[in-house]
């Protein structure tokens, strides 16, 4: 061998086709750590591991046998000792002596291949980074729907509850009923509090807990009682969001009839029977008279009860009065559970 | 449809004879490999050669991972180029995971195929001791990945986006030209893990269509363990055991190769059963 070549600062390395090292220099061969000439005939494959024997076989032969040439390939070399070395290969064929044979110069790269997996594993990283804030887009997404949607139910809701006011077709509107329109929107407001305290946690927003939308609207209810005690006996069940709004209103509704009608205190239970919901009011006023049909008592209060209990609710509404005296009004209702629908 | 397959599978067909000899390349390359052996076959054959779709100048927009997620997507590829063409009574040509390819292709198909020709073909690259050496271990092939990704380092990041169907890929085709043996690194990953994780030792015995073996001395990529075991389990096969050594004979022991195939396809005179 050319004795500049064999000692340049470079890996050389000459293999035939079917793969045995005709010839190495000494710098390669120190590199590997082989003593002198124990590594001609060697299979070029039994110098490298695993992975790069595949490499080898499945791109770097039929590349060079295709083109001629390689440049720049990286591959991982077997040492004597079983280390492997980093190396960056240049590769040409030529007809030498009747034969065809691959010449090759190594570069060893070992500060570069740290670098080089330095930038892979922030490449990794980024990758999974941006899957994740993927999947974080596309929540964001979904929520801000589900957002518009509620807030358009309940718009609509409000929006309801002005036309039954129209509907009743009178000039003016008294400070009474708009009173308790903004209780109403104030309740709504409520349950859009509870909304963003349990999206904010994580959790979902499909369901709501019937004791905190009453907990939230209880500030609210105790503004109206003038004095009066309000006992609360509230069992926790989670209801989809629509059922939890029909409930603040509902309670809403109850009360402040409950207070304008009857006397003493007034108390809100809720205890769930199975798949049903009971919801009642009750004060200890007179109760109702005899003969009492709200069906016939043109108030757009006890309208408003209806319309929620029967059709919101799909519930059944019973107007009673109890032993101990006062007004009771009961609501039965299907607990409904959103993977249902 | 037929023409778009023609394209999409970078399909090229010349030679004067009658019989199709359809060749398929393995991982890591593309038709290309098949040079040193054609101009053997072309006067008695119809040659036909392709790119799997992802590989060499194939149409990158139609690769899908779900399609390309299993050898069935590839071997789906061979069929369509089969339909496209009109082909019967192939002699299939496969190298490597091609062998497994053809495999499935002629066990979907089997009125399509005459013959199998399986150049270092492999059911399983990893162990399954101690019944079965297929020759590597998980980690060699976590070995293979990592050396791939650091040679495709310098242009995966423009590339990545393809494997998402983009379909205006522009001035790309012209940038690969040039690279043999390189593709989009996501696909060739890809590929690399369905082809060195997957196992078809179940399909061998689905196979009907007679086969020859090309088993080389020392190849450590498809050991002559792996080519025994294939012969024992595919009816109607005729092993091989080359001189060539390595995993390539086609490129690197072309004669031999040649010399093999034809006395395999002068001896078994061509079936006209199917």
């Amino acid at each position: 061998m050319d004795p500049l070549l064999d000692t340049a600062p470079c890996g050389f390395l000459s293999f035939s086709d079917d793969g045995s090292v005709i010839a190495v220099n000494t710098t390669l061969r120190e590199w590997l750590g082989y003593a002198s000439d124990t590594m001609q005939g060697h299979s070029i494959e039994t110098l490298l591991p695993v992975g790069s024997r595949i490499f080898y076989q499945t791109h770097f032969f039929p590349l060079l046998k295709i083109s001629g040439k390689v440049e720049e390939v990286y591959l991982s070399i077997r040492t004597a000792d079983g280390g492997d070395l980093p190396v960056l290969v240049n590769a040409v064929r030529h007809e030498r002596n009747g034969i065809t044979v691959n010449d090759c110069v190594l570069m060893v790269v070992r500060q570069r291949n740290k670098f080089e997996d330095e930038i892979l594993r922030t490449r990794q990283a980024l990758s999974e980074h941006k899957v994740h804030i993927e999947t974080l887009n596309q929540h964001l997404q979904q929520a801000m729907t589900e957002t518009h949607h509620r807030v358009k139910n309940s718009l609509q809701v409000i929006s309801a509850l002005v036309d039954m006011q129209i509907g009743i077709g009178a000039e003016t509107v008294p400070i009474s009923e708009l009173k308790r329109l903004s209780q109403h929107i104030r309740a709504l407001a409520a349950i859009h509090d509870i909304l963003t305290h349990q999206t904010k946690d994580g959790g979902e927003a499909e369901k709501i807990s019937i004791q905190l939308t009453l907990e939230n609207l209880q500030p609210l209810l105790q503004g109206m009682m003038a004095g009066r005690g309000l006992t609360f006996q509230v069992e926790d069940v989670a209801v989809p969001l629509r059922q939890a709004t029909s409930l603040a209103i509902l309670t809403n509704e109850l009360v402040s009839n409950a207070i304008k009608h009857g006397r003493g205190d007034v108390g809100i239970v809720f205890t769930r029977q199975e798949n049903q919901g009971r919801f009642e009011v009750w004060d200890e006023g007179e109760g109702f008279p005899v003969g009492f049909d709200p069906l016939l008592s043109a108030n757009t209060g006890v309208e408003l009860v209806e319309t929620i209990s029967r059709f919101d609710l799909q519930g059944e509404i019973t107007y009673e009065n109890r032993d101990q005296g006062g007004a009771r009004i009961v609501v039965v209702f299907p607990l409904q559970h959103p993977d249902m629908h | 449809m037929p023409q778009n397959v023609l394209v999409r599978n970078n399909v090229r067909v010349f030679g004067n004879g009658a019989q199709p000899l359809l060749f398929a390349h393995g991982f890591g390359c593309d038709q290309n490999m098949w040079r040193f052996l054609t101009p053997a076959f072309e006067e008695e054959y119809r040659v036909v050669l392709f790119d799997y779709v992802g590989a060499g100048k194939s149409d990158l927009s139609c690769y899908s991972p779900e399609r390309y997620g299993s050898l069935d997507g590839y071997a789906q590829d061979v069929l369509d180029i089969c339909e496209a063409l009109n082909l019967s009574d192939v002699i299939f040509v496969g190298h490597s995971v091609s062998g497994v390819i053809g495999m499935l292709a002629s066990i979907r198909a089997p009125h399509r195929f005459d013959r199998l020709v399986l150049i270092g073909p492999s059911p399983r690259y990893l162990n399954d001791l101690p019944d079965y050496v297929g020759g590597f271990e998980r980690e060699d092939i976590a070995g293979l990945l990592e050396m791939m990704e650091k040679n495709y380092m310098g242009w995966a990041h423009y590339l990545a986006p393809v494997v998402m169907g983009n379909p205006e890929k522009p001035g790309m085709s012209a940038e690969l030209e040039q690279s043999f043996c390189s593709t989009d690194p996501v696909i060739a990953r890809r590929f690399a893990e369905v082809t060195f994780y997957g196992d078809n030792r179940s399909d061998l015995p689905k196979v009907s269509a007679p086969s020859l073996i090309l088993q080389c001395a020392q190849d450590l990529i498809a050991p002559v363990e792996v080519g025994h075991y294939l012969h024992r389990e595919l009816t109607d096969s005729t092993l091989r055991l080359m001189e060539a050594t390595g995993h390539c004979p086609h490129m690197s022991h072309p004669e031999e190769t040649i010399r093999e195939m034809k006395a395999y396809l002068s001896a078994a005179p061509r079936s006209n059963h199917r």
